[in-house]
């Protein structure tokens, strides 16, 4: 994973595996792509800081790299087209269909249900409800309505 | 196998080359075309998804 800066109000790119599709364990031999913006910010008076997501695109590609879906927010670049949404590509749609704020985990909980397969399914559902707690701890934006349980998540 | 997350902290340059990368193996143009026809607004109300795939990976500023 890459970063290209820590500077505080400077935009900052985050990318997996340097922008090209990652393969995921598991029979269908999915892949991802994970890139997005952020900005660093100061969070309170006690040296605290606070990254901020600017925009995201997140894929989920089936073996031969061919989209399934795309998950895309990017307000700046699009102002006709502000809101988080998702384009079904695996139907050959462009259109934009809105969603709520879409996390990297949720993107994985999809390709865990389309067939990836976590190499430790516990502690992948400690890492997934951990991550989504600490996001609802210091989202401004687009935080669960109600606590998520990894119970019920498509694991099995 | 598993393999372990690393974080790496990439300067403009090399950032440039992961989005020329993007842009030669999505949209099939070097990532200065794309980034001039951009900026000329020649893909204004006709912005695709696999545009906004390789933009995101563009340094601002660039």
């Amino acid at each position: 994973m890459t970063v290209s800066s820590y500077k505080v109000e400077d935009p900052g790119k985050l990318a997996f595996n340097g922008g090209r599709p990652t393969k995921l364990h598991g029979p269908e031999r999915l892949r991802i792509t994970c890139a997005m913006e952020y900005q660093i910010a100061s969070a309170d008076k006690r040296d605290l800081w606070k990254v901020h997501t600017t925009n995201y695109i997140y894929r989920l590609l089936d073996r031969s790299e061919n989209p399934i879906v795309d998950y895309h927010w990017h307000p700046d670049d699009t102002p006709d087209v502000p809101f988080p949404h998702l384009h079904l590509r695996k139907w050959g749609s462009r259109l934009h269909y809105p969603t709520g704020r879409v996390l990297v985990e949720d993107l994985l909980m999809l390709a865990v249900e389309h067939g990836a397969e976590p190499h430790d399914r516990a502690k992948w559902a400690r890492i997934l409800k951990r991550n989504r707690e600490n996001f609802a701890l210091g989202a401004t934006w687009g935080v669960p309505r109600v606590p998520f349980d990894p119970d019920r998540a498509p694991l099995t | 196998m598993t393999g372990r997350v690393t974080l790496e902290k990439i300067d403009a340059d090399e950032q440039w080359r992961i989005y020329d990368r993007a842009c030669r193996r999505v949209l099939r143009m070097s990532g200065v075309e794309f980034a001039r026809r951009w900026d000329a607004g020649e893909f204004v109300g006709e912005t695709t998804p696999e545009m906004m795939e390789v933009l995101v990976l563009r340094p601002r500023g660039r």
